[in-house]
């Protein structure tokens, strides 16, 4: 677990571009070479409660209001619908013909609530590894709150369960 | 885009344990001021990248029934409850034997049995916009760049990103 204070946290306040620095920041920071840099940035309310996240693919959407109606088109591959119809659907589907320059500067100053999405997995901060692991298995998530007691203390994220897991299969002897 | 060349990869017939071994070599040698690989690409006998596994595959793979939690990940997409799909994953019960006899029984797991195929792609003189508009529609952390009916390279988001950070700072040098 990464306790909250060593993550990379702002306040509903912040800009795309104020949290975009605290990332940038939080993955430049002198860390362990085991720890991989965070990927996401929490975002706290006035009670500095937990009250949602930005992960990288929230930047790419913020660039173009309408991505919002595009929902998750991979879905039909695993449906079983041909990669040519799926191709043809997102030629048919593409908004965004402007400039990026001009989209980097129309969304930089809007503020971080508008594109942050809520964090709802969370686990107790007792709650055994291999619990965890199934419980993130099946969430799909790639990071969950640690609560002690209800309140938030830290995040788990799937790259520290990930090198748990690989230290234990590289050094569990044979039988 | 990371060329080729310079990704991490492992054969469809290496087991588990190689590709866990892969990844801390990779992790141990990896450039600070670059985004760290979070997975591996998966190659058949002819070279030909055909799937890749993440950190979430990883985990996956120690799952007996790892088939069964595939459709449980669509439940909370569907938008069954969460206090349902608890119930149901403690009447699973997928982990009984202790970590060390889950890892000991994942090192010989075959790659080619948890990786992800990935077909999604994009040609290396598509513009950074139509790169960011499927990787949005798809929903990947990654393109598999193409020149012709060859690969050349993978397009992560976290690059995309990057980009995106850099055309902000760019913007306000402007100004």
């Amino acid at each position: 677990m990464i306790p909250l204070h060593e993550y990379a946290v702002v306040s509903h306040n912040a800009t795309i571009q104020e949290a975009i620095k605290t990332l940038k920041q939080a993955q430049d920071r002198p860390i362990s070479m085991d720890r991989l840099p965070p990927r996401a940035v929490l975002i706290v309310d006035d009670d500095k409660k937990v009250i949602g996240q930005m992960e990288l693919m929230d930047v790419l959407k913020s660039l173009e209001p309408k991505y919002s109606m595009l929902g998750d088109i991979s879905a039909l591959s695993r449906a079983g619908v041909n990669e040519e119809l799926i191709n043809s659907l997102i030629d048919n589907l593409r908004f965004w013909q402007g400039d990026l320059i001009d989209a980097c500067r129309r969304v930089r100053s809007m503020k971080i609530t508008e594109i942050m999405h809520p964090l709802n997995e969370s686990l107790d901060e007792d709650t055994p590894l291999s619990d965890a692991i199934h419980r993130v298995v099946v969430w799909q998530t790639a990071r969950s709150l640690v609560t002690r007691k209800g309140e938030v203390i830290g995040i788990l994220r799937l790259a520290d369960l990930f090198a748990e897991v690989a230290d234990c299969i590289d050094e569990t002897e044979e039988i | 885009m990371v060329p080729l060349e310079r990704y991490p990869v492992v054969s469809k017939d290496a087991t588990l344990l190689e590709a866990v071994q892969l990844f801390e070599r990779v992790q141990k040698m990896r450039d600070r001021k670059r985004q760290p690989y979070r997975a591996i690409l998966v190659v058949d006998d002819d070279k030909k990248v055909i799937g890749k596994i993440g950190q979430l595959a990883f985990l996956r793979a120690l799952e007996p029934q790892r088939n069964i939690l595939g459709d449980m990940g669509k439940l909370a997409i569907a938008g069954v409850s969460a206090d349902f799909i608890n119930t149901m994953m403690n009447h699973f019960q997928f982990f009984q034997d202790s970590m060390a006899d889950i890892c000991r029984r994942a090192r010989h797991i075959l790659v080619k049995d948890v990786m992800v195929p990935i077909a999604e792609h994009i040609e290396e003189d598509a513009t950074l916009g139509e790169a960011i508009y499927k990787i949005v529609a798809l929903q990947t952390l990654s393109l598999m760049v193409t020149r012709g009916d060859q690969t050349v390279g993978l397009l992560r988001l976290c690059d995309v990103v990057q980009e995106i950070a850099d055309e902000m700072k760019h913007c306000d040098e402007l100004n």
